[in-house]
C-alpha cells in the first residue's frame, strides 16, 4: 500500500504536508510522566482494547507497536518519517503506537500525555485532515472517557494545549522566500498572531531543503473551525508570496540552469550525501511546479526525501552502512527512481 | 551555551531532534523554546517561587497541598512547566488560572465538547483577522 507521502494532495506546489495533533488524557490517574511500568502498559492495554474491540470501526485501520520492542534505528527511521517524535522515542519503554498502513493516521500512547491523535495528509487538506482526527477521537473517547473540564476544555500535561488540545500544522516549500529572504520577516510578523513559523528540518539540513512548518499556538479560546480557518487563511497569503517570488525567480537563465543542472546530478550522481540531496531535490521540486522539469511527480521528489534519509537507507539496506555505502545506496535509489518514466509532469 | 536556533540568546531548554539518523540535543533560549511549544511556559511568564509563594500563598499550609490524584504539589507543576495529572487542574485551579489567562489570552474553551463530533464548516468566521497579515517582503511593503 502507498504511504501518504506517495500521493499528490491539492495545492502541493508549496505545500508538501497538512497535520493535526490532538493531545488527550484519562482521568483518575497521573500522566505518563507519572506513571509506573505497569501502569503505562495498563493504559497500552485499555487502547488497544478501544480499538481493536469486536465492535469497533477502526480495528481494520490500525496496527500495534510496542515501541520498546522496537530498536533504536527502527525507532529513528519512523520520526524521519514524521510518525513520531524524538521525543517519544528516547524513553520508548511504556510506549505504544497505533498506526495505518499508510502512516496517515496514528495514535501515540503514553508520550507527555496519555494519547496523541495524528493525523497527516499530503497538501492543503487540514480540513479532511480535522474530519479523520475528530473521528478518532469521538471513537476513542466512548471508550476512554477522556478529561475534559468545561471551562479549560481538554486536560492537559502542557498548560500551552489546553482548551482544544489541537496543533494543526503546514509543511510548506517555499525556496522562492527562502532565497529572497523573506521566511525571516514571516516568522516574526506571525508572531504576536500565536502562529509558528520556522524550519521545519533538522538544523545540519534546514538551509538546504526551505522547507517550513506553519502551526497554530493557541489552543483555548479558539474553536478547532477558527484556528483552522486562521492557518488556512495565513498559509494562502505565503502561497501567494510564494508565487510571485517563483515567478520572478523563473525568467532568470542562471536560475533556470541550476535547475537543470541539478537534475544532471540527481540523474547521475554515483555518491549523494543527505543534505546536498536534499538541497538538490528542492531545486527539482521548484522546477516542476514551475513547468521546467516534466516527467517527475512532486509527490516522487516528496516520497524519496522520506526513504532516502539516512536510518531509513539503513531499514531498506538491512545492516549497518558506512558513510560511503549510505552515500552511494541514496544515490542509487534516486538515479533508478528518476529513471523511471511518469506520465503527468506535475501530480 | 548560546541558543542553536536564534543564535543570540542563552540557551535555557535541550530538546531532542532527529539529525544525520541519530538522536541528538538541540539548545534553545526560551524564546525560541516557546515558538517551538517547548520549555517552562511558567517560568517564561516571569514566575519565580517567591513571587508564587508571595502571590497565591497567604497561609503557610498552603504549600502543603498535594493532588489526592498523583501527588504533585503547586510548586512541582511550575518548576517542572508540566500538570502531573487531569485533578491537578482542580486541586490547583485558583492558583494556575491567571497563568492559563497568560499563556492564551482566554480561559474559556470554546472548541469540541466530548460525545459530539465537530465538523469543519467551509467558510468559517475568523477569530482572528488574517487578511493584512504582513508576510510580503520589506522591498514589497514599500
Amino acid at each position: 500500500m502507498k504511504k501518504w507521502y506517495d500521493v499528490s494532495g491539492p495545492e502541493s506546489e508549496s505545500v508538501i504536508s497538512s497535520c493535526v495533533h490532538l493531545s488527550r488524557n484519562m482521568r483518575g490517574i497521573p500522566f505518563p510522566a507519572g506513571l509506573t511500568a505497569s501502569e503505562k502498559a495498563a493504559v497500552v492495554k485499555r487502547t488497544c482494547r478501544a480499538v481493536f474491540s469486536k465492535n469497533s470501526s477502526i480495528a481494520r485501520d490500525f496496527h500495534f507497536i510496542d515501541m520498546a520492542s522496537m530498536s533504536l534505528g527502527e525507532a529513528i527511521a519512523l520520526a524521519e518519517r514524521g510518525v513520531v517524535s524524538a521525543d517519544f522515542i528516547e524513553n520508548r519503554c511504556g510506549c505504544g503506537l497505533l498506526v495505518s498502513e499508510d502512516e496517515a493516521e496514528c495514535i501515540l500512547v503514553n508520550g507527555d500525555d496519555h494519547f496523541l491523535i495524528q493525523v497527516r495528509l499530503p497538501g492543503l487538506a487540514l480540513k479532511e485532515s480535522y474530519a479523520l482526527a475528530d473521528r478518532l477521537d469521538t471513537i476513542l473517547d466512548k471508550s476512554l472517557n477522556f478529561a475534559f473540564d468545561k471551562r479549560l476544555g481538554y486536560l492537559t500535561c502542557n498548560p500551552a494545549l489546553l482548551g482544544t488540545g489541537m496543533i494543526v500544522s503546514l509543511n510548506l516549500h517555499l525556496p522562492a522566500l527562502a532565497e529572497t529572504g523573506a521566511a525571516a520577516r514571516i516568522s516574526s510578523n506571525l508572531q504576536p498572531l500565536g502562529i509558528s513559523f520556522y524550519s521545519a528540518l533538522s538544523p545540519s539540513a534546514e538551509r538546504h531543503g526551505a522547507i517550513f512548518r506553519l502551526s497554530n499556538r493557541m489552543t483555548l479560546g479558539l474553536s478547532e473551525n477558527e484556528a483552522i480557518t486562521n492557518l488556512c487563511g495565513i498559509a494562502g497569503q505565503i502561497i501567494a508570496q510564494e508565487r510571485a517570488a517563483r515567478d520572478k525567480l523563473i525568467k532568470d537563465i542562471s536560475v533556470q540552469d541550476t535547475v537543470e543542472r541539478s537534475l544532471g546530478i540527481l540523474k547521475s550522481a554515483r555518491l549523494l550525501g543527505f543534505n546536498e540531496f536534499l538541497g538538490l531535490a528542492s531545486i527539482i521540486r521548484f522546477g516542476i511546479a514551475a513547468g521546467l522539469v516534466k516527467n517527475i511527480s512532486l509527490c516522487k521528489v516528496d516520497g524519496l526525501v522520506m526513504c532516502v534519509q539516512p536510518a531509513n537507507l539503513v531499514l531498506q539496506a538491512g545492516y549497518g552502512l558506512t558513510q560511503n555505502e549510505e552515500r552511494a545506496f541514496r544515490a542509487k535509489i534516486v538515479r533508478e527512481a528518476l529513471a523511471q518514466r511518469e506520465g503527468n509532469g506535475n501530480g | 551555551m548560546i541558543c542553536q536556533c536564534c543564535g543570540k540568546n542563552p540557551a535555557s531548554t535541550y530538546i531532542k531532534i532527529v539529525s544525520g539518523g541519530k538522536l541528538t540535543e538541540y539548545a534553545l533560549c526560551a524564546e525560541c523554546a516557546r515558538q517551538f511549544g517547548r520549555g517552562n511556559l511558567f517560568a517564561g511568564l516571569g514566575y519565580r517561587m517567591n513571587d508564587i509563594v508571595r502571590e497565591f500563598f497567604n497561609a503557610s499550609n498552603e504549600n502543603d497541598v498535594l493532588c489526592p490524584c498523583c501527588g504533585a504539589s503547586f510548586s512541582d507543576i511550575v518548576r517542572s512547566g508540566k500538570v502531573g495529572c487531569a485533578e491537578c487542574y482542580h486541586v490547583f485551579f485558583d492558583r494556575l488560572l491567571p497563568m492559563i489567562r497568560q499563556i492564551h489570552g482566554s480561559d474559556v474553551h470554546r472548541g469540541k465538547i466530548p460525545g459530539g463530533s465537530l465538523q469543519v464548516q467551509k467558510g468559517g468566521k475568523l477569530a482572528v483577522r488574517v487578511k493584512d497579515v504582513p508576510v510580503q517582503s520589506g522591498d514589497e511593503k514599500k
